[in-house]
């Protein structure tokens, strides 16, 4: 059976990227547009990993990881941060937030497919 | 320009020089302009940022759904394999008629055994033949001993009476053997010419068999042969067609990473527009501008490496496409994932 993977980004145009790639890797993919629209998408289904972006309308991404680990089903769920920031401080916001790897955008896909594979839940 | 603004640089303009006045009201002057300005550049970055958004947005949902029904399309073709369908039907074909062509074979095998038992009977016929010439010729020889034996009897006379009758009795049953031999030759005559007939008629229905089953095979090896070069091309064209379309969801794999510089440049563009309206809104209220401090803040806004470089003079040129210029910079950040 297919594992979940989901991307919770703004842009469109980046969610059709990450979209395309995982699903030719084989995963599942369900998407959000923010931290808020993802947390009302996350209804206890299983999830074995979640990318999401840092900056974002309505919710950030980083305040959403903190959120999520705030669900019992999903804390142990793992978090790539997809994100054009690359700064030491911001990184450091995210590992305290939860995040288990930070990959700087633009991306290729064999670099993020490789980051999955490595922390996706069994 | 707002009453209070204009009050606070009219008060300050009070007891100044020529020259200083005249500054001044030049900056006074690039002030209103300012706070005409800023709000319509402002404006129109936001338009363009949320038309050029869209615009991409659109585009990559195109190529998304576009690469999606490439996948379907791909994965329905692999599941049914039409073309290995079709190249065991060939060998079931083939297989099968060539049962037909050996069933064929036999019987045209058959038919000549048929004739050569029907030529063997010719012979058979010829030694009836003989047969029914030594009956009469026994017949004829019995018939001139039963002559003879009557001569006698009537030399003989009273006493060869019954002697003569027994030798008219051989004489008569030596001319019905005579008459039965003579019809046996023309039975086997008969027989003979019928045989004849049916040894020429078989000798040409062998040739037309012969020919038609050299034609048969030439017929089926022929069909067979376009259809395994059909079958062939089908299966080439659907092998070409699979690879076109993972080449083209290549492609469009490779699209989607480029238009990830719609996320960055929309990024880049709201800062900037934010920073214009900050400005404005710090004009408008007179407040004091400090340079290296609101170039601090406005590089704390920074997500990229691009606006860092250009706000510190290193400009971000490049002639190359943007296809080209998206995958080097992904590819520059490959060793950019950090795992906690």
């Amino acid at each position: 059976m297919a594992k979940t993977v989901m991307i919770v980004d703004d842009s469109l145009s980046v969610r059709n990227v990450v979209g395309i790639a995982l699903k030719g890797a084989g995963y599942d993919v369900i998407d959000a547009e923010d931290g808020k629209n993802a947390l009302s998408k996350l209804t206890g289904q299983k999830v074995h990993l979640i990318i999401s972006d840092v900056n974002m309308p309505n919710m950030n991404g980083i305040e959403f990881v903190k959120n999520l680990k705030q669900i019992p089903a999903y804390r142990f769920t793992p978090v790539i941060m997809l994100t054009t920031e690359s700064s030491e401080d911001k990184k450091s916001q995210g590992q305290m937030a939860g995040a288990k790897a930070w990959v700087v955008k633009p991306f290729q896909p064999p670099q993020l497919l490789n980051a999955v594979s490595k922390l996706i839940l069994p | 320009m707002n009453n209070s603004h204009s009050e606070t640089y009219q008060n300050g303009l009070d007891g100044l020089s020529v020259n200083e006045f005249d500054e001044n009201d030049t900056l006074r002057k690039a002030g209103d302009l300012c706070i005409d300005v800023l709000p319509i550049w402002a404006k129109q970055i936001s338009s363009a940022r949320e038309t050029t958004n869209e615009a991409i947005e659109n585009l990559s949902q195109r190529f998304y759904d576009l690469s999606k029904r490439i996948e379907a399309t791909a994965g329905a073709s692999s599941e049914h394999d039409y073309s290995k369908e079709l190249m065991i039907l060939l060998k079931e074909s083939q297989t099968q008629l060539g049962s037909v062509i050996s069933l064929l074979q036999h019987t045209v095998e058959d038919k000549k055994a048929f004739v050569e038992a029907v030529v063997d009977l010719s012979h058979k016929s010829k030694e009836l033949n003989g047969l029914a010439n030594t009956v009469k010729s026994i017949a004829r020889e019995t018939n001139m001993v039963a002559i003879n034996a009557a001569i006698e009897a009537a030399h003989i006379g009273p006493l060869g009476s019954g002697f003569a009758v027994v030798a008219t009795a051989v004489r008569r049953l030596s001319g019905d053997a005579e008459r039965t031999g003579n019809n046996i030759s023309e039975v086997v005559n008969s027989v003979s010419q019928a045989i004849k007939k049916v040894e020429s008629i078989s000798q040409e229905y062998e040739e037309k068999d012969s020919q038609m089953l050299i034609n048969a095979e030439q017929v089926v090896d022929g069909v067979m042969g376009k259809f395994s070069e059909a079958t062939q091309a089908m299966t080439d064209s659907a092998h070409e067609m699979q690879t076109q379309g993972q080449h083209i969801k290549n492609e469009i794999a490779d699209v989607l990473v480029s238009l990830q510089f719609q996320d960055r440049v929309s990024q880049m563009l709201t800062h900037v527009q934010d920073d214009i309206y900050k400005l404005h809104d710090r004009v408008t209220s007179s407040g004091e501008i400090d340079n290296h401090q609101w170039l601090d803040e406005l590089a704390a806004t920074y997500t990229t490496q691009e606006q860092h470089q250009i706000h510190h003079g290193k400009a971000y040129k490049t002639n190359k496409s943007p296809k080209v210029v998206e995958r080097k910079a992904a590819e520059n950040n490959s060793d950019e994932i950090t795992f906690f």
